[in-house]
């Protein structure tokens, strides 16, 4: 379950580079896309029997996974844009609602990451606290790397129901 | 999980932005924040649930270990321009050498987030799946571990262990 996520980003992103000089601001694009079919993936494939599944008593179901990306993602990206986030989705427990709630954050993420240029490495957003904050950084942090986090549990989730996950499908793991 | 973010917010608020190098700086500051993360579980984790999985088709606890230790190597040698490979996962099975072979793989890994700059930073490096800049490649490592870091928890929670992002939440 676990190089391919980085395989196939990385192999996805020459033909980007082919075309144009490598720029920070692609290389964290292509991260972006990266991460963002594997989450739009798993949401599609778990049944929807299984989004109140959780691994262990303490923690999300599969369901309240998705809800938790999609809340961050689209109140980070907003933030980013300068919007208003979209309603969270804390409490929808159906799975088309939950889908939907991904696909809005992604379209909210879009937006702020296929305008990125490197121009904005030296950008800085505000999140409401904690003072200007690198918008790169931010963006890395929480909508790569958390997110990619959040997978990591949602790929487990997925193993536990005998369901192979998006970065290993054609892998075994 | 999101103990994560919030001590990643308060070591933001605390750092500040580096106006120098900050792409180097965020990069660093990622890779620091899920590092210590990483260490603390496997450090937590009983020997005995070093050969755990929660299903038969997964790497056991200690194989994500060995797998992060590895390509660590991989990724940070190849931002520096070296090459240096390890085999770590298939061949290490204690928790006292992984532990120490994690160590080692995070210190050459320091090594190489301490003496990056942006200058350097967006030099390409060949990879194996083409040319990528030096920090895109310690990038990938840090999402890389992130990712591995939501495996830990979820193997760490299934043996009902609380793991080191979420401790301070559940005292």
């Amino acid at each position: 379950m676990m190089k391919s996520m980085l395989i196939v980003a990385l192999a996805a992103a020459p033909a980007i580079f082919a075309q144009q000089a490598q720029t920070e601001a692609q290389i964290l694009k292509g991260a972006y896309n990266g991460i963002k079919n594997n989450l739009t993936k798993a949401a599609e494939k778990m049944p929807e029997e299984q989004y109140s599944f959780k691994a262990s008593p303490d923690i999300r179901t599969f369901g309240e996974l998705i809800a938790h990306v999609a809340d961050v993602q689209a109140r980070i990206c907003s933030a980013a844009a300068g919007s208003e986030a979209p309603a969270s989705p804390a409490g929808k427990t159906a799975k088309a609602d939950l889908v939907a709630a991904l696909a809005k954050s992604y379209e909210v993420c879009d937006g702020v990451f296929n305008s990125l240029t490197d121009a904005d490495a030296s950008k800085t957003m505000s999140m409401g606290r904690g003072g200007a904050r690198s918008e790169f950084g931010t963006l890395w942090q929480f909508i790569i790397a958390h997110s990619n986090e959040e997978y990591g549990y949602l790929a487990v989730y997925m193993r536990l129901k005998g369901i192979v996950p998006p970065s290993s499908e054609g892998r075994g793991r | 999980m999101k103990n994560i973010l919030m001590t990643a917010l308060a070591l933001t608020c605390a750092a500040g932005l580096n106006a120098q190098d900050p792409l180097s700086a965020d990069s660093k500051f990622w890779y620091t924040a899920i590092k210590g993360f990483v260490i603390r579980a496997a450090e937590k984790m009983p020997e005995a649930n070093y050969s755990f999985k929660p299903s038969p088709d997964v790497r056991v606890f200690g194989q994500i270990v060995g797998h992060i230790a590895d390509d660590q190597y991989y990724f940070c040698s190849t931002a520096k321009g070296e090459q240096k490979s390890s085999d770590i996962e298939k061949t290490v099975t204690s928790k006292a050498d992984l532990v120490s072979q994690l160590k080692q793989a995070f210190a050459y890994c320091d090594s190489v987030y301490n003496g990056m700059t942006d200058a350097q930073g967006v030099e390409k490096v060949k990879t194996f799946a083409g040319e990528h800049t030096r920090i895109s490649m310690l990038d990938f490592n840090t999402a890389h571990m992130y990712e591995h870091y939501g495996n830990i928890v979820t193997y760490m929670r299934i043996k009902g262990l609380v793991p080191p992002s979420s401790e301070k939440k559940e005292q």
